[in-house]
């Protein structure tokens, strides 16, 4: 069957498709959802993620704290191949909500759908083979370098800030169309994000590049960023200036070898701001450094940061994190964290101001967990504890969670997994769940419990996965919400 | 699930809020043993978290709660398997014909070298018949039903890892305790072996009791001391054992709510390892 016969009837049965067509099938994105929807629990007892932070994941800083925040899981479609999923779900005392999802990866065609009542991933992608390159429609995110131009750049009290990975945040995607010339390493870019419209033009090679965004805003006032970027495997940089003459650079440098130190810094002009201005300000100056030993059974890891906005607007970070591998894949790991001063500063329209917000201050922190278990039994435990005073004292966020993925028979799969939290307001307590097609991060409010259950078996040529879901606030009244999940992989030669 | 007399209900209820940080498990069969995963079929329901060769135990449980002369918990539990699985089956009374209620409560589970787990459900009736109305017509007895789960895994040779998630859903009445999370660790070598837990109610993450203990064995007997937090206080307990008979005993001592005996009897019937199965 030809990828395009493919999309067209998918389309068809996929009814009153709202989407909007957008693109960039390897782009990762994002969005938030609010706390109704749709979700299963907890991967808690999922094989380790090596690319998981221990000290557990949140959402990006211009998101809403007070919301679940939805991520594209990175889960890559082989070539040839394409996807189909139809999601049922309910919550107690509302209706019943349906989601469906088609993927497509063909030498000639990609095509990434989804569809659902209050989906926050709802949309289309779509990329093609055109004469003399690839093009690319529909919601892009792209990113030069280190983002500071064009994409959102890292934030220097995420662990993932040295990386060259993009940052989750997705205050750089947008409705747009993408040309990558074939032979030639030229990108052509016009995309809106945000009420800004932009239009690109990047020369890309394979470590270095260099391109010109011009950018449009709401008062229709015209101006011009232009990027320099570098990304090889121990260093990357970027330096980005505006045509009012105002700069950014940032630059990490890793060693290959042992002692593995990693160097970064930032510095440039306050108001420089990137093609599209974050909701939050991103920190003018950064001096990072970290340094991990080689992996052997038992490894450490030390970061430290510091940043710097504006002059009264400055903060601070240190972690240190051991982890110990044991024989049968387990694991064990511990961390401690300490953070000063400010981490947000918002930004108003047409202006910025020093607003923080009260996750900001002093913050201790510090988790354990365990990952391991005989094949076909793997468990999770994990502890953690934050606080407003040294010591651990003044709690602000405490959690305490468990779970088990167990498979009696090959293809059959049952997990189960509690956590027990009390989080101070305005500082929720994330809880990553996995589903089919995304990573939840749930924002976890106030003292009370959250389970989950899932039976994933094999069904109708593909994958069902059923998700029990109970949650007890502080009323202590439990509010069950389940997922039916289908999701079927074929080949298409 | 209590009503009754005000002042006894004052009394038992004051005992219950402080027993909430104690442990995060229930109270019907919480016959003395050391934390974390266990032989005896009563905290197999308990806790779900089966340990054991395969075979049949049958438990006597009873427990004398906070130094309250008419608020005990009788409970007899049965339970057992073949191969990895394991079954238990229980039935329990706590207080009185006034205050109190019964319980009925099942476990099922597996076992292995390296691992184990065990889904269990319990489900309570009041004793007493609720005050109703003038007027209104008798009321039924209040029922309610929990579930909960444990697992443990295997960390190395000597030492194990547990969960215990007791109360994952409940419906009706409420039960008794507010039952959360409790992890913990245990490890040892040769006679000895200690551990470590954690555990707190649902809605009190952040007033999670730590417990610490460590039991010596010899011979046929064995005795562990156990304390814990919040506040602090320390338990001591022995068992014995002897062809097929079984007894143990178990002291809490509180600093504000004064002593908690247990005690059981358990009939066995275990299958040693080199016993070929039938």
């Amino acid at each position: 069957m030809r990828p395009g016969t493919v999309v067209i009837i998918a389309s068809i049965v996929m009814g009153t498709m709202t989407a909007t067509i957008s693109a960039g099938a390897q782009a990762p994105r994002d969005s938030t959802a609010g706390a109704g929807a749709d979700s299963a629990g907890v991967d808690l007892a999922a094989p380790a993620d090596s690319d998981s932070t221990l000290e557990g994941e949140e959402p990006p800083d211009d998101a809403d704290p007070e919301r679940d925040y939805e991520i594209e899981r990175d889960d890559l479609l082989a070539k040839g191949s394409f996807e189909m999923g139809y999601a049922f779900s309910q919550r107690a005392g509302s209706s019943l909500r349906r989601r469906r999802l088609l993927r497509v990866r063909e030498p000639t065609l990609e095509a990434h759908v989804r569809d659902g009542q209050g989906d926050p991933l709802a949309g289309a992608e779509l990329g093609t083979r055109v004469r003399g390159g690839w093009l690319a429609t529909g919601r892009l995110a792209p990113r030069w370098g280190r983002g500071l131009v064009l994409g959102t750049p890292g934030d220097p009290w995420r662990s993932g800030f040295m990386g060259a990975a993009a940052a989750r945040s997705r205050a750089g995607a947008g409705d747009g169309v993408e040309y990558r010339a074939r032979d030639l390493p030229v990108d052509l870019l016009v995309q809106r994000v945000r009420r800004v419209a932009l239009g690109g033009f990047a020369v890309d090679g394979a470590h270095e590049g260099a391109g010109m965004v011009v950018r449009r805003d709401e008062s229709r006032a015209r101006s011009a960023l232009f990027s320099l970027w570098s990304l090889r495997p121990n260093t990357s940089g970027e330096l980005g200036a505006d045509s009012r003459g105002r700069w950014r650079g940032e630059g990490v440098f890793e060693t290959a070898s042992p002692p593995f130190v990693t160097l970064a810094g930032r510095l440039g002009h306050t108001a420089f701001d990137g093609a599209v201005p974050p909701r939050t300000l991103a920190p003018r100056s950064i001096v990072a450094t970290a340094w991990h030993s080689p992996p052997a059974p038992i490894s450490l890891a030390l970061a430290a940061s510091w940043w710097r906005f504006r002059t009264a607007a400055t903060g601070a970070r240190a972690a240190l994190e051991v982890r110990a591998d044991l024989p049968q894949h387990d694991r064990i790991a511990a961390g401690w964290e300490e953070r000063h001063g400010r981490r947000r500063v918002a930004r108003t329209p047409g202006s910025a101001c020093d607003c923080g917000s009260g996750a900001d201050g002093f913050r201790q922190g510090l988790w354990l967990e365990w990952r391991g278990g005989p094949p076909g039994f793997t468990t999770t435990a994990r502890q953690e504890i934050s606080g407003a005073r040294s010591g651990l004292r003044s709690v602000t966020r405490r959690a305490a969670s468990a779970g088990v993925t167990a498979t009696p028979v090959r293809g059959i799969e049952l997990g189960i997994a509690s956590t027990v939290y009390r989080s101070r307001s305005g500082e929720p307590q994330y809880l990553s769940e996995d589903e089919n097609d995304r990573r939840v991060l749930h924002a976890l409010a106030g003292a009370g419990r959250r389970s989950r259950m899932v039976l994933m078996f094999p069904a109708a040529g593909g994958r069902v996965r059923a998700t029990l879901v109970l949650t007890q606030a502080a009323d202590r009244v439990t509010m069950p919400q389940w997922t039916l999940d289908w999701t079927a992989r074929t080949r298409t030669r | 699930m209590i009503r009754a007399r005000p002042s006894r209900i004052l009394v038992i209820a004051a005992a219950l809020a402080a027993m909430v940080h104690r442990r995060a498990c229930a109270q019907d069969f919480d016959g003395p043993d050391h934390a974390g995963p266990s032989v005896s079929p009563a905290l197999w329901i308990e806790r779900g978290l089966p340990d054991g060769d395969a075979g049949w135990r049958l438990d006597l449980v009873g427990i004398a709660w906070n130094g309250l002369e008419d608020f005990t918990t009788r409970s007899l539990a049965i339970g057992g398997g073949g191969g990895p699985l394991r079954l238990a089956i229980g039935v329990a009374s706590t207080g009185d014909a006034e205050i109190g209620w019964n319980s009925a409560a099942a476990a099922t589970g597996f076992i292995s070298p390296r691992c184990g787990g065990a889904l269990r459900a319990i489900a309570r009736r009041d004793r007493s018949i609720p005050v109703s109305e003038p007027g209104a017509g008798i009321e039924s007895r209040p029922i309610g039903i929990e579930c909960g789960a444990g697992f443990w895994s295997a960390i190395g040779s000597h030492s194990r890892l547990w969960a215990s998630l007791p109360a994952l859903y409940g419906a009706g009445e409420a039960a008794p305790l507010d039952r959360g999370l409790e992890t913990g660790i245990v490890g040892g070598a040769r006679d000895v072996s200690a551990w470590l837990a954690w555990s707190a109610p649902a809605h009190a993450a952040d007033q999670g009791e730590r417990t610490a203990g460590v039991e010596i064995a010899t011979g046929p007997a064995a005795i562990w001391v156990e304390a814990r937090d919040r506040p602090f206080r320390a338990a001591i307990g022995v068992h014995a054992h002897h062809r097929g008979f079984e007894v143990a005993a178990e002291v809490t001592e509180h600093p504000v709510l004064g002593e908690t005996l247990r005690l059981a009897l358990t009939l066995e019937r275990v299958r040693s390892a080199s016993e070929p199965e039938r």
